[in-house]
């Protein structure tokens, strides 16, 4: 009898908790019209110039290809994609797009897009599917009709290269041992093709190893040119066939990564070909004919900056800077002979707005913003400040202040990043801290030693630091804050995930002077669990560079526990929110059942949030929503702040 | 205090109350050849129909049967040694039909006189032939499950995590008092 009251009452319960969760609170509702996906996505140019191809997402949750033809202005939907299963797609031809769809976990395939035409409108198109288990590696744009791909044999873990003509009715008789262009070739994981669409190099990061293979023209076998530990960054970006030559991205024997000409005769560096003072180059981009660069790009004072290799840079300087006055500034693709360009200008206040340039007309007009809504907040300015840790080494670290700043000091939110080596955080916009700053937070996101783009030393300098001096770091830049008098030194607390989840425990353990509260996202809280649970199936090479940076769990498991949260929980006296996702495979969610446990019983029980089907991030956009409307609950009550009220316009 | 927040507190009064049946737990005493293995698995997705352990101090396989989604545990005692999850049988009308996951070698070695736990078996059945089963070491949420079924047992045997390396978390959470 009792037990069948239980239950009715339990039933009332739940009523009651629906009818409540129909209150959202302010920050919920305002994390519900905050992070949404871009109206508009993955835009690009036909290789004529004539034809913008982009996703737009609408308020159902569809996703639609749609084609807009710059010379009749009309726009047209290509393709629905209420699945969300389209992945990615290149223009092969300006009548002909390739697709990569998922419809699994671990599987996808391509699909060809035919545009029919008729007095300039668009009439039919044909929708084909080329290949399951495949993916576009290189659309070959100097080959009619020909793209490179990568397709998985059943069972096998690494990929079968081919060339594809897009044209031959039939494409599984273009597979088979013959056609492969890497037979007898080593297993790798990236492939670069020279101009002529032939295979040309592989590149495989194994066991921490990087490893790079080059095919020689005349014996046609593939010979190892580079066998050394993934530390040293060599990536081959550009084939100078008249050359013999590479151009590679690499830090072999110096500090910072550079541009570099690599001798394949005798395997030795050539000239550089770019570099920057105090920086590593990012990235590559090659031009559609891969016979050049189109740019490099480097990150300075927080923002990525392009460094142009063709006459592209004296074009985009001569109308699109002139005229925009801004040096914020992406091509997002271009037509082949430059004569459409597309770029996207975005900075820390601006999600991104899209502009068009056709040097025809000489028109420079705007295409569409990727996140208009973002237009009726005030959002909060970032400004690059620098501070000098325990040691003497200099960080840098991005102060976003919220836009009323002027009239009441802000609460600060700490951020350190995840990672801790080769992530960093920037200048450029980020939903996530203009979502706090949009409720009146400033945010600080530090460069703590190890973070990408400064380096060598300064990445090394973060062996084995989890606890210690990248914390250091941290605090240096916080109390710099302080310093500054922009913030109230009062309402600190600190928030990150991963390694930031990590840091944000042990930092309001250490200082409990500074940080008023702590909050993680799938943090590591055990740091010998991490090492001996998380890890253990990566390869022998692999747990090498992890003992090297993060520690042997089996040399110096005291040690660890030292700076392992759990294991120190008694001393945290300050709030602790603690969120974790189910199916995180990277993190495992023993870590915050863990922490949550030792805090309990510590008398300092978390407030906690458990994500079912999120993963290591945020896979689902309901995920943002939930786990920041509910960090700023957790702000509030701990720095005892006013109800939320949103910056509008 | 809200309506809601009443309702929860009449409510796990009330199921305090109508489910309070830890008296009648007992302990048997292990033998000196003896020892309690603490078997755990998650299963995400597609539930498995039985999943099958094998090892020296076994006459013939063990086996956890009547899966649910989540969370499963099966304390069973057994000699000292080494103990394999060998099979999954995903299908309960495909009955021969299994996977063979002996050489992924998820193992538990059990010693004499306490409670072992060598991790969580977690299973991802998708639909087809897509599955992946992994080891982890969840060892706060076993030792949270025997504190809530098993406490007299967990007063007179310690849990000791026993998988491939050393875990000193349950030592120290045992020292400090269980949940």
């Amino acid at each position: 009898m009792k037990n069948i009251f239980a239950v009715f009452l339990l039933c009332l319960c739940v009523v009651a908790h629906a009818s409540e969760q129909k209150k959202l609170s302010v920050s919920h509702k305002h994390a519900q019209e905050f992070f949404q996906n871009p109206q508009y996505s993955s835009p690009k140019i036909d290789p004529s110039g004539r034809r913008v191809s982009f996703f737009e997402h609408d308020k159902n949750g569809d996703k639609k290809l749609s084609l807009l033809d710059l010379d009749s202005n009309n726009m047209q939907v290509v393709y629905i994609d209420k699945l969300d299963r389209v992945k990615s797609y290149d223009w092969i031809d300006q009548d002909t797009m390739v697709l990569t769809v998922r419809y699994q976990e671990h599987s996808q395939s391509l699909y060809k897009f035919d545009f029919i035409y008729s007095d300039g409108l668009l009439k039919e198109v044909k929708q084909k599917l080329i290949l399951d288990n495949a993916y576009l590696l290189d659309p070959l744009s100097n080959l009619q009709d020909k793209i490179a791909i990568a397709y998985y044999s059943v069972g096998e873990r690494y990929p079968n290269i081919y060339k594809i003509d897009l044209s031959a009715k039939n494409t599984s008789s273009q597979l088979g041992g013959k056609k492969k262009l890497n037979r007898l070739a080593p297993d790798a994981d990236s492939w670069l093709f020279n101009s002529n669409g032939q295979l040309k190099v592989m590149q495989a990061i194994k066991e921490g190893k990087n490893i790079v293979w080059y095919k020689e023209p005349k014996k046609g076998r593939w010979v190892e040119i580079w066998n050394k530990t993934k530390d040293t960054r060599f990536k081959p970006v550009l084939f100078l066939e008249d050359k013999n030559q590479l151009l590679v991205l690499n830090n072999h024997d110096k500090n910072f990564i550079e541009l570099t000409k690599f001798n394949l005769a005798d395997k030795t560096f050539g000239e550089t070909v770019f570099k920057v003072e105090g920086r590593d180059i990012d990235n590559v981009v090659r031009n559609q004919q891969r016979d050049n660069i189109l740019y490099a790009s480097y990150t300075e004072n927080g923002i990525v900056r392009q460094k142009y290799f063709t006459d592209l840079g004296s074009f985009i300087k001569k109308h699109l800077n002139k005229n925009l006055n801004a040096r914020d500034f992406w091509v997002v693709d271009k037509s082949i002979d430059n004569s459409t360009v597309l770029a996207l200008k975005t900075n820390s206040r601006q999600a991104g707005v899209y502009y068009l340039f056709e040097s025809d007309r000489v028109q420079l007009s705007i295409l569409t913003e990727t996140k208009p809504w973002m237009s009726k907040f005030q959002l909060g300015k970032s400004e690059r400040i620098t501070s000098t840790s325990s040691d003497g080494l200099e960080i840098e670290s991005f102060l976003t202040l919220p836009a009323n700043s002027k009239e009441s000091k802000p609460p600060l939110i700490v951020v350190p990043h995840g990672g801790p080596v080769n992530v960093r955080s920037s200048r450029e916009f980020n939903m996530q801290t203009q979502y706090l700053a949009s409720l009146g937070y400033a945010v600080l996101h530090p460069n703590y030693r190890g973070s990408a783009g400064y380096g060598k030393e300064f990445k090394e300098a973060a062996k084995q630091q989890w606890g210690k001096l990248i914390e250091d770091d941290i605090d240096s830049a916080t109390q710099a804050v302080i310093d500054s008098n922009l913030v109230d030194a009062n309402r600190i607390c600190i928030y990150g995930a991963s390694y930031g989840g990590y840091s944000a425990l042990i930092s309001a353990i250490r200082r409990p002077d500074i940080y008023k509260c702590a909050a993680s996202y799938v943090g590591v809280t055990d740091i010998n669990l991490m090492l001996e649970n998380d890890f253990r199936s990566l390869g022998e090479g692999n747990l090498q560079w992890i003992k090297t940076y993060y520690g042997d769990h089996r040399k110096q498991q005291a040690d660890l526990l030292q700076r392992s949260p759990v294991y120190l929980a008694k001393q945290l006296k300050q709030p602790v929110f603690l969120a974790h996702s189910l199916r995180d495979d990277v993190v495992d969610i023993e870590h915050y059942y863990r922490m949550k446990s030792e805090l309990a019983k510590a008398g300092n029980p978390a407030t906690t949030l458990f994500l079912e089907k999120e993963e290591h991030g945020f896979k689902y956009l309901e995920s943002y929503e939930q786990l920041y409307s509910s960090l700023d609950a957790f702000f509030r009550k701990s720095l005892e702040l006013p109800q939320p009220t949103v910056l509008r316009k | 205090m809200s309506a809601q927040k009443l309702c929860l507190v009449l409510t796990s009064i009330l199921l305090t109350y109508s489910n309070n049946s830890t008296s009648s737990e007992n302990v048997p005493n292990l033998g000196s050849n003896e020892a309690y293995l603490l078997l755990a698995v998650h299963v995400h997705d597609v539930v498995p129909h039985k999943i099958m352990l094998k090892g020296d101090g076994l006459l013939s396989s063990e086996s956890m049967t009547d899966i649910v989604p989540g969370d499963q545990y099966k304390l069973i005692s057994v000699a000292p040694g080494k103990y394999t999850f060998s099979k999954i049988y995903q299908n309960k009308l495909l009955k021969d039909a299994y996977w063979n996951i002996e050489d992924q070698e998820h193992t538990i070695t059990v010693k004499p006189g306490v409670i072992n736990y060598g991790g969580h078996l977690i299973t991802e059945l998708g639909f087809g032939d897509i599955a992946h089963f992994r080891m982890k070491n969840r060892s706060s949420l076993a030792l949270e499950h025997l504190s809530n079924c098993c406490s007299k047992l967990l007063n007179s045997y310690k849990l000791d995590y026993t998988g491939l390396v050393s875990d000193p978390y349950l030592k120290f959470a045992q020292e400090k008092g269980s949940n």
